[in-house]
């Protein structure tokens, strides 16, 4: 919820947007990283279907 | 299938070699050496439209085994992974072996769950044979479907499923099982199978449990263990709104010497409300008078003082000792001392602990996230009187355990608050954050007193720990043990474990890679001090110490490979690094697992950036869920680099200080490193990853500060010692 509150303001955000905005959130299963990964991805698709 | 026939087949333990679990009190080891025998047919439910549902026995706890064991299923079963549906297990005799902990999954399943599937697709394959009237050799299956080769013909095992179950079941041990090369499944990274409900906020977790008429229940503890109520406004917590009932429980708990590992239910006052809501509210107005009992004279400063006059008398007994200390060490070249500690540390799952229970007709219900629900059963059916056939637990995900589901506190507290209330109302149990902190089986506090000798060539021939822990004079409270064969030992021809032990009036528990999570970082760290003080490279260092001898329960060899894997990986000692940045190396076996670290960190003043840790790890010849392992692996690192830098639980006049994370801290999401995960595949059975990931984090980063600024990092948490994350 965090992640889609950041794309729906910043389509393309930074590393330090990302990690600005995920801050609130506490992660132990280890996903830090593919969180990261998941939201430039997520990122990616909101621009190519953008026009849709 | 409908089973008709069962067959109880007796599956032996697979044998894990290596060290001892020393950390784990004796019934969960004793588990795994001779788990219960499991029926096949338990496993797998196969709809008349071919929809495959199978059974997953294990408490998923976050670590992915809902997903692990049935894609081992499925891929002797010969299904297309996409058609199946997985649920999870209740407590049941028919699953055998139903424990999570000390990252046994992998080992104690690895075969078992393949013979299920390939059982099953045996039987499948007998029923489509006798319905063509044909030699079963002649036929296969693949996909949900057998065919019967040359013909054509096939059926799916949706048509064949109800005859299948009345086939015998076969012999397991003669049951031929797919080739690696032949795997579709295993190996494949392969998503949660609950992520779709999580995505969707599906109430899945033991906290998100509910049930019409349920009430919802509070349980104050007195601050210190052990500590009983003596009064309480019990009537004038009772008129506040929303309450239902509110009583005292008046049971008394051992507090020492040596806590017991599980000592069940605890003295306290009992809320039960409406809301869950109403009954913490009305627990801000408890006036209570506590007997707070001997546990209020302890602190974490009088601790350090014993520990540090216990170090200089004659230690209370010897663990191990061989060759001749005071030879070795006069023939040494150098001798260094060192004194080392680590804090008592708490769980803190993200999901506070909770437990909900109905006790109807005699009969107690119980939904649980607990890692050992026979053991829970067991607890409950003492502490209530009431026979464990009586008493059936439902398994729910949890939120995160990491050792604290190996006890059952919570289970006996909500079994106990439902059969008084009765009226066969079902209660939940969700404790704060702050009941979750305080009232915890921390990780135990210790404190090293090392000294070792280098001779002339740089080898380490003396080893002498002086560990003072807590417990008495022959036991250990529960996760404060050393094993005698922790590295280095044996591999030092004058080489010494003393032990000297406090009492200790605190429940302490295994917490992910219990020993491993807090000596790895002591043995590690003063190996890297011999490397210096030798003039060698620390890999190097390492690699010596190591030598290529056999040891019984050592395998060098493994442990090689990951040190050398990953001083290749991390470009060790072919980089030029900046100034304050530099490497630091640990490696350690644990919980089955070869793995070796290497951290690289930059250092300005006391600010610490962790750039990078490359991870080696050995678990055998198969990563079963690349994707689930890699989450394990990394996650196992997070929470090392969280208790290296800020966690640490303090006690004063009996009491725990740290009650949240603003003061017991995850690391952040901005300050998690790049983690590169690699596994070396060596030609053994597959082990566990739950846990031998963690240990060597911490040191690695401790030995890469000394690399960079020259500071021996000797105590930890590093917020202690000023440093934070940069």
């Amino acid at each position: 919820m965090s992640a889609a509150a950041l794309l729906a303001k910043h389509p393309k955000p930074t590393n330090t947007e990302i990690d600005e905005a995920m801050s609130g959130n506490l992660c132990r299963c280890g996903t830090y990283l593919r969180v990261r990964q998941a939201i430039h991805k997520a990122a990616g698709m909101a621009v190519t279907e953008g026009a849709a | 299938m409908r089973v008709t026939r069962r067959s109880f087949l007796h599956v032996t333990a697979a044998s894990g070699g290596g060290l001892l679990m020393g950390a784990y009190s004796a019934p969960f080891a004793a588990a795994q050496q001779q788990p219960p025998p499991f029926e096949t047919s338990a496993f797998v439910r196969i709809a008349p439209d071919g929809t495959i549902t199978l059974l997953s026995r294990n408490p998923e706890i976050g670590q992915g085994i809902k997903t692990m064991l049935p894609m081992l299923i499925a891929e002797e079963l010969e299904v297309d992974w996409k058609t199946v549906k997985v649920e999870q297990a209740d407590l049941d005799a028919k699953y055998g072996l139903q424990t999570t902990g000390g990252s046994r999954a992998a080992s104690n399943n690895w075969l078992p769950m393949r013979q299920v599937g390939a059982a099953t697709r045996h039987m499948l394959i007998a029923a489509a044979a006798k319905s063509w009237g044909v030699p079963e050799s002649e036929c296969f299956a693949t996909n949900g479907r057998v065919y019967h080769r040359g013909t054509d013909r096939s059926l799916g095992y949706g048509e064949l499923a109800s005859s299948a179950a009345s086939m015998p079941v076969p012999d397991l041990k003669t049951l031929k099982l797919k080739d690696q090369s032949d795997f579709k499944i295993i190996g494949k990274a392969t998503r949660s199978v609950d992520v779709p409900d999580i995505v969707a906020g599906k109430p899945i977790f033991g906290i998100d449990f509910t049930m019409p008429g349920m009430l919802f229940a509070g349980y104050q503890k007195c601050p210190v263990f052990g500590g009983k109520v003596v009064s309480a406004n019990i009537d004038e917590i009772k008129k506040l709104p929303g309450i239902r009932h509110a009583f005292v429980v008046d049971t008394t708990v051992k507090t020492g010497p040596v806590v017991e590992g599980d000592p069940g239910l605890e003295p306290g006052i009992a809320i039960v409300a409406d809301t869950w809501w109403a009954a913490n509210s009305a627990r801000k107005k408890l006036d209570v008078k506590w007997d707070e009992g001997p546990a209020a004279g302890q602190s974490s400063e009088g601790f350090a003082k014993r520990a540090l006059e216990l170090s200089q008398q004659a230690p209370q007994r010897t663990l191990k000792s061989d060759g001749n200390l005071e030879e070795g060490f006069k023939n040494s070249a150098k001798v260094l001392e060192a004194a080392y500690d680590y804090p008592f540390i708490s769980h803190a799952p993200l999901e506070p602990r909770n437990c909900s229970a109905r006790f109807q007709d005699g009969k107690l219900e119980i939904w649980s996230t607990t890692q050992l629900p026979g053991r829970g059963r067991t607890l409950v059916s003492k502490a209530l009187n009431i026979p464990e056939s009586d008493i059936t637990i439902h398994l729910l995900r949890a939120g995160g355990s990491f050792g604290r589901g190996l006890t059952n506190d919570y289970m006996a507290e909500v079994s106990h608050i439902a059969k008084t209330i009765g009226g066969n109302v079902p209660v939940k149990l969700l404790w704060t954050r702050e009941d979750d902190m305080a009232h915890d089986y921390y990780r135990p506090g210790g404190f090293h007193y090392l000294k070792g000798g280098i001779d002339a060539a740089g080898q380490v021939v003396a080893w002498r720990n002086h560990f003072v822990t807590y417990g008495d004079n022959e036991h250990f409270a529960s996760a404060a043990a050393i094993n005698p064969l922790e590295f280095p030992a044996d591999f030092v021809p004058n080489f010494a474990i003393h032990v000297s032990a406090m009492p200790l009036a605190l429940k302490t528990g295994a917490l992910r890679a219990p020993a491993a999570n807090s000596q790895c970082f002591v043995m590690q760290s003063f190996i890297d001090e011999l490397a210096h003080a030798a003039g060698k490279d620390p890999i190097a260092f390492r690699l010596e110490l190591l030598g290529e001898k056999t040891h019984e329960k050592y395998d060098v060899a493994r442990m090689r490979g990951v040190l050398t894997a990953v001083a290749e990986r991390s470009g060790w000692g072919k980089r030029t690094l900046a100034k304050g940045t530099a490497l630091g190396v640990a490696f350690h076996y644990s919980f089955q697992g070869y793995f070796a670290h290497v951290a690289e960190v930059s250092v300005a003043a006391n600010k610490l950036k962790v750039n990078k840790i490359w991870v080696c790890g050995d678990i055998g010849s198969q990563v079963i869920n690349p994707s689930g392992a890699e989450a394990q692996v990394q996650g196992g690192v997070i929470d090392g680099l969280s208790e290296l830098m800020a966690q640490e639980i303090t006690l004063e006049k009996g009491r725990v200080m740290q009650t949240n994370y603003n003061q017991h801290k995850l690391l952040p999401f901005a300050k998690a490193p790049q983690i590169d995960v690699h596994f070396v595949e060596t030609d053994h059975d597959p082990t566990g990853l739950g846990e031998p990931a963690l240990p060597p984090v911490i040191p690695a980063v401790t030995n890469a500060i000394f690399a960079a600024t020259g500071k021996r990092i000797r105590t930890i948490p590093l917020a202690k010692s000023g440093f934070s994350w940069a």
